[in-house]
């Protein structure tokens, strides 16, 4: 019971029951809640996908998937740089963590420029809403949600980086950075579901 | 209460205590998992009152065939909000808020739960939910299409009528109290995976604290899927976007689906927590070890586990394709395998014991005998050539009521019986309690066992008129109701007499031995003086709670046992 998990950082020295602190276990119930929701509206669109006769429905053509491929290994790399930030914030080797932030916020902003992009190409050209039928209104409801998740992110690594410029995040205080961390990645993890979804299978 | 008072793990770093704080300080944004849970009581039964009455009012509309009372569209806004009120505004935050807040960490031995602020940010969700969903009322109707809010019924918009805002009061409504239990489930959970006191291993838990932990594990998991369907029900009535139109690409079945996958485990939200308060009164008035600790404990678990597995049986009568119906048939009714081991538990821990007939088990003696019914009356609805029959009659409505009113109100006063001296400091007239028990468990009993005949009859459920051949039926079943509605009144004066002038509680009236009878009643803030450490599991009756005092004079073997 008191085993702690060699690989995850003992925050505080309070003793808790599994050696792990609250908020990091509150961290990882909440990611659980958040891959529910997920898991629940990914049901919604299997579920109406598998119920048409044919996907894409009649008069729809499938999305262009050369932007979103380049967008996943965007939003993948961040994932990269987002990990070794943390990893640097633990060795306490500070320059390398502004980097690493930095070009991980950087790169979330550009997956979001991007789903803009996308967005409004497919709403203003191809005249694809979420009104008009359940194929615009699936598609629009995942990656939106998603994208509100990814705007969250960048808003939350914005916090910590100053947080951590202020010195309030060092090595020795690393619950609000290893929560960041854990986000960043369940982000990261449920893109590569949507666009094997709604890009890779749909043909 | 000593102001040296120092809880495990506790967070009261900042926060003043004593009587310099205001009011509203003290007994409404207090962060006290105590304040937190007696104010989720408080809520909660006034909801209970609110959504009793509705109740009242239909069973006089039914009291005679003809709907002479209120019109059939206020019959079907009293139905649903009758409904929606009693399992999320009283059932859940009665259980999981009330009970859960007051006793989890008295029980474990912590001194508040792991996020207190969060806690309360919880409860203050809580009454504007329930505010919000009876404001529907206020503007031109409340929601009428019951509470599972089928679509398409739910998502058309009632004549002369711009917008359905009832429904949209009902779908905002149900989203705030969705996102506070989430809260607390998060919270709870947390706590106990990690706040235990020393000595307490998972073996050594109340088995309240069990069903609590199965129960935010299931909160957690699954009302996400709720909040989804609920958030596409409500963009599809304020923006047309057609999840469920079935003209444009949707699915109704969809929202049924989504909506189970919440609600069949919201049973089991409702349900575990009563008999986790069931498994803690039967061995201390039966005077005897629980009998299956284990058992209980895992069977909990394996509830737990069935909850996600069996969502569909609600909808044999909706198309569900035969060779599904088959697989949900067989899943439901290995439910009751992990239910009956808990009953032949409970009945054992009773039998050859010295049982002490108190109100506490008394009430926990009716939830056992009523939930058992109401259990077999769900194999009946769980084979699907009976449901194909009995589905739309009265008979689901005795099954229902048998399992979360004979089930989940019946353990939500035996948890009050149980735990009034503990949260309020005074005892309850003891023959008042038990005339209340009486007169509700009969009277329950005359209200609704007759349901199920009117429903094998062929009386349909949700409507406001019947067929005359019914007329004696109802006429009998409300006067009962009207009884059952009575009996609360004995409980309520019970309530204001022990306040005003009751006799004082000593720590452990019943004499139980899981931590939360070694604290004063009632409990002081910050918990427990000094750390106990935990030597032996909850219902050994032989041995002392736990060790208070200094941890490092513990004996060599208990820290062996820790």
């Amino acid at each position: 019971m008191s085993a702690t998990s060699p690989a995850l950082p003992v925050h505080h020295k309070a003793k808790t029951n599994t050696g792990l602190s609250n908020g990091l276990i509150g961290v990882m119930c909440f990611l659980v809640n958040e891959m529910a929701l997920f898991g629940s509206l990914i049901f919604m669109y299997l579920y109406v996908r598998r119920a048409a006769p044919i996907w894409p429905p009649v008069g729809y053509k499938s999305f262009d998937w050369h932007l979103p491929t380049v967008n996943t290994v965007i939003l993948l790399s961040s994932g990269v740089t987002m990990h070794f930030a943390f990893q640097a914030l633990r060795r306490g080797n500070m320059r390398s963590v502004y980097n690493l932030l930095i070009l991980t916020i950087v790169l979330g902003v550009i997956f979001l420029g991007g789903q803009v992009y996308e967005y409004n190409n497919l709403i203003n050209n191809e005249h694809l809403t979420m009104a008009v039928g359940i194929y615009g209104a699936t598609f629009f409801m995942l990656t939106g949600l998603h994208g509100i998740h990814v705007t969250g992110g960048v808003i939350f690594l914005l916090i910590l980086l100053f947080g951590i410029l202020r010195g309030k995040y060092t090595k020795d205080n690393l619950m609000i950075p290893h929560a960041a961390t854990l986000y960043w990645h369940f982000v990261d993890a449920v893109w590569v579901v949507l666009f094997a979804l709604f890009y890779l299978t749909v043909p | 209460m000593s102001t040296a008072a120092v809880g495990v793990g506790s967070h009261h770093d900042a926060h003043a205590h004593g009587g310099s704080q205001s009011w509203i300080k003290r007994n409404i944004l207090s962060t006290d998992h105590k304040v937190i849970g007696l104010n989720y009581m408080y809520t909660g039964i006034f909801f209970f009152i609110i959504a009793g009455l509705f109740a009242e009012v239909m069973r006089l509309n039914l009291a005679q065939p003809g709907s002479k009372v209120v019109s059939p569209d206020v019959y079907n806004q009293l139905s649903t909000i009758h409904g929606s009120a009693m399992i999320f505004l009283f059932t859940i935050p009665m259980l999981v808020g009330g009970f859960g807040n007051f006793l989890m960490p008295l029980m474990i031995g912590a001194g508040d739960v792991a996020f207190p602020k969060l806690n309360l940010a919880s409860y203050l969700f809580f009454p504007p939910a329930g505010i919000i969903l009876f404001a529907g009322f206020l503007f031109g109707g409340a929601a009428q299409a019951g509470w599972t809010s089928y679509a398409p019924i739910s998502t058309q918009t009632p004549l002369g009528m711009t917008h359905d805002y009832g429904q949209i009061c009902w779908l905002l409504g149900v989203i705030l109290a969705g996102v506070s239990s989430t809260m607390t489930a998060i919270n709870f959970l947390v706590t106990i995976i990690n706040m235990r006191a020393k000595g307490m291993s998972f073996h050594r838990m109340p088995l309240f604290i069990w069903a609590m932990l199965v129960t935010v594990i299931l909160t957690l998991a699954v009302t996400p899927a709720l909040a989804g369907a609920l958030t596409l029900q409500l963009l599809q009535i304020i923006f047309g976007i057609p999840f469920f139109d079935w003209r444009k690409g949707g699915n109704v079945l969809l929202w049924q689906h989504m909506f189970w996958f919440y609600s069949h485990p919201a049973v089991y939200i409702m349900i575990l927590p009563g008999m986790g308060i069931v498994s803690e009164i039967i061995p201390i008035f039966s005077r005897k070890p629980i009998f299956g600790y284990k058992a209980i404990a895992y069977s909990s678990a394996a509830i737990g586990l069935l909850a996600f597995l069996v969502w569909a049986h609600h909808m044999f009568t909706s198309g569900v394709q035969s060779w599904l119906e088959i697989y949900f048939m067989i899943a439901t009714m290995i439910i009751a395998v992990p239910t009956g081991i808990k009953v032949f538990s409970w009945v054992a821990t009773l039998f050859e014991g010295n049982v002490v007939l108190d109100a506490p088990l008394l009430f926990a003696l009716g939830f056992v005998s009523t939930f058992t019914v109401g259990g077999i009356t769900g194999i009946f609805l769980a084979s699907v050539p009976v449901d194909l029959q009995e589905h739309g009659s009265y008979f689901l409505v005795a099954h229902l009521h048998y399992v979360l009113f004979g089930g989940s109100v019946f353990a939500i006063f035996a948890g009050i019986y149980m735990w009034w001296p503990k949260m309020t400091g005074k005892m309850l007239n003891e023959k008042l309690s038990k005339l209340h028990f009486w007169l509700m468990f009969i009277s329950f009993n005359v209200t609704f066992m007759p349901m199920h005949v009117i429903g094998l009859l062929g009386m349909p459920r949700r409507v406001a008129d019947y067929d005359p051949q019914f007329g004696s039926w109802n006429l009998f079943i409300s006067f009962a109701a009207f009884v059952l509605g009575a009996s609360f009144l004995v409980f309520f004066y019970n309530a204001a007499v022990s306040l005003a002038r009751g006799q004082k509680a000593p720590a452990n009236p019943w004499g139980g031995r899981s931590l939360e009878w070694t604290v004063p009643s009632p409990p002081g803030h910050g918990n427990i003086a000094v750390e106990p450490y935990v030597t032996a599991g909850p219902y050994e009756f032989n041995h002392p709670a736990a060790w208070f005092g200094p941890s490092e004079s513990k004996s060599a073997d208990e820290a062996h046992h820790a």
